[in-house]
């Protein structure tokens, strides 16, 4: 039936995206409690930047130092300047359990034997930890509200604001699961699939900062290959979800899961 | 009669890789499974009946050959023929954290429905607790929640891998009787299995694979009628007479321990009877052979070839010799 997996996955997963949304909510609200009380405060953080070495900001994710020089650019960039590393974990290892788990651990050939076709496996799942992905996302909404509480009049964001900001983690996130669902449809062990995705999100991290470092056109055409350029780390409380940028993320994902459908179908399954 | 499962030169050929050699798993395997029929699927470990479940089963696809269930194909139909289907894997790998009943709900949703009433009779006949986690389950007891998952839906027709590995005696026994109740509403079971003994009680054919190919398809009845027998005599004194036993037609694998003589008898008594009762015989144990002796007999000795044998020759072969 369809929607039954979907549902299955979101029953067996819910706490998992709980205790994720929980550490979430708990980095959002961090950088509240180290905030500057005082503009000359925030200014101390932007020296410190402008002293460090070009390599080491775009490292960081930092292109533009003056940036952390303001109450919604250190909150943005305490939060988002990392998050997508820290989800990539998530994703990684909700796409392991799209397929890969249960083929490794011989419980695939049991939904097998039952009237589901591959296809609603694949999708369902990736659905599922989607949707789940969206609700981690929207725990650290709850954080940044109650770090807001804190800030009182030093941010002044609407809650609207806060939602969207968050909610431009969502589709890298995606991404990165859809990319781990791949790899384990194609290389069904468990093992072998997170060390690739693992491998990925490096590669990726390294094409983002090497793009960030240095100024010419094919540095820049490098950087995006990675998805983290897809996320605005130091804006993305200022300036929100880049659209394009989400779009093309979704849209990759999209012919990612597609594929892995493609692969799923057409292959046996390991014992 | 219905063909129920109906292969033709199925094959499956697994591509080498690092080194390895293309490894054929099954080979050119046509068989027929009849409605109504309780088919077993022998052969020794390794032989290829989980590879041809599988296939059977859409899981893996063959490298050549086709196979049907209920007259579709399985590739083509898979899913209209799961909704028909139980089916026991035979390393069964569930989901450890879950419970039993938490898995059997999911299966009945994705099934449309199920009858939670019926689950727990088996599980009450299976003395099965479902309210257990996997994890927490012996391997006994994991046979046990798949069997249940495997006749929960009440199918057309049962796959199974081994089903009865771990099951104590008595386990068996209930086994036995839901195989016979099953069979007894007119519908179809296709068991393998590689301790013969379990299948000499409800199968009505079995089909005996070796090293990927279908050696032979035969009643129990024909293959538990081999002519020989096992012969034990007891005498009141030392056996003095091994030499003259030995030199009867039709005795094999003679064993003396004291005043007790073991041996294997070909053909008709009376030789024997003379021969015997040149000593005080106080005992005569006769016992037929096992489906596990006939089948070794059929293999032959140290797993060598003697597939061209058919059957028959196995039968009436004075000669070949048993290895337990």
């Amino acid at each position: 039936m369809i929607g039954t997996v979907l549902m299955e996955t979101l029953r067996r997963s819910w706490k998992q995206m709980v205790y994720w949304g929980m550490g979430m909510a708990v980095l959002a609200f961090y950088p509240f409690l180290m905030m500057p009380s005082t503009p000359e405060g925030f200014e101390q953080y932007a020296e410190i930047g402008r002293s460090l070495p070009e390599g080491v900001l775009a490292m960081f994710g930092l292109n533009d130092v003056a940036i952390i020089g303001t109450p919604e650019g250190f909150i943005g960039y305490s939060f988002f300047g990392y998050i997508l590393l820290v989800l990539a974990v998530y994703a990684v290892i909700a796409g392991l359990n799209v397929s890969a788990v249960d083929e490794d651990n011989g419980s695939m050939d049991m939904l097998l034997s039952l009237p589901l076709p591959r296809w609603h496996i694949i999708t369902e799942k990736v659905l599922a930890y989607s949707l789940m992905s969206v609700g981690i996302a929207l725990f650290a909404f709850i954080g940044f509200l109650f770090g807001a509480q804190i800030a009182g009049d030093k941010l002044n964001l609407s809650w609207e604001r806060y939602l969207i900001s968050t909610l431009s983690i969502v589709p890298g996130t995606i991404f990165m699961l859809a990319v781990t669902a791949f790899i384990g449809t194609l290389v069904r062990r468990r093992s072998n699939a997170a060390v690739l995705a693992g491998i990925f999100i490096f590669a990726s991290y390294v094409l983002n900062v090497v793009g960030g470092m240095s100024n010419t056109a094919f540095a820049e055409t490098m950087k995006g290959f990675s998805f983290f350029a897809y996320l605005n780390t130091s804006t993305a409380l200022k300036e929100g979800v880049a659209i394009a940028s989400a779009l093309t993320l979704i849209g990759v994902s999209i012919a990612l899961t597609v594929g892995a459908v493609a692969l799923f179908e057409r292959r046996d399954v390991s014992v | 009669m219905n063909a129920i499962i109906q292969t033709e030169a199925l094959t499956k050929t697994y591509a080498g890789g690092r080194g390895k050699k293309p490894f054929t798993a099954l080979s050119n395997v046509s068989l027929t499974v009849n409605e109504g029929e309780v088919m077993g699927f022998l052969g020794p470990n390794g032989a290829g009946k989980t590879t041809a479940i599988r296939m059977l089963l859409d899981f893996i696809r063959p490298t050549s050959g086709h196979a049907q269930i209920f007259g579709k194909d399985v590739r083509e139909h898979s899913i209209e023929i799961h909704k028909r289907v139980g089916y026991l894997p035979g390393e069964l790998n569930l989901w450890k954290n879950e419970t039993s009943l938490n898995i059997v709900r999911y299966f009945m949703r994705v099934r449309g429905g199920g009858d939670m009433a019926y689950v727990r009779q088996l599980a009450e006949r299976l003395e099965f607790d479902l309210n257990k986690r996997i994890r927490e389950y012996s391997t006994g007891n994991k046979r046990k929640i798949g069997l249940i998952m495997a006749l929960m839906n009440r199918p057309d027709m049962l796959i199974l891998d081994e089903p009865t590995s771990g099951l104590d005696p008595l386990m068996q026994q209930v086994f036995n009787q839901l195989m016979h109740e099953f069979k007894a509403e007119g519908k179809t079971v296709f068991v393998s299995s590689h301790v013969l003994g379990e299948v000499q009680e409800i199968c009505d054919r079995v089909a005996i694979l070796r090293h990927g190919k279908l050696e032979t398809v035969e009643t129990i009845q024909n293959l538990t009628h081999v002519d020989f027998r096992w012969v034990t005599l007891t005498y009141k004194e030392p056996v003095t007479i091994a030499d003259k036993l030995t030199a009867l037609a039709g005795v094999s694998s003679l064993e003396v321990n004291g005043n007790v003589a073991k041996f294997r008898m070909n053909g008709d008594f009376n030789p024997l009877l003379e021969v015997a009762t040149n000593q005080y015989v106080v005992n005569m144990h006769i016992k037929e052979p096992s489906l596990e002796e006939v089948f070794l007999a059929f293999y032959g000795d140290n797993g060598k070839e003697k597939s061209n044998k058919t059957i028959a020759q196995a039968k009436n072969s004075p000669v070949m010799e048993v290895v337990s």
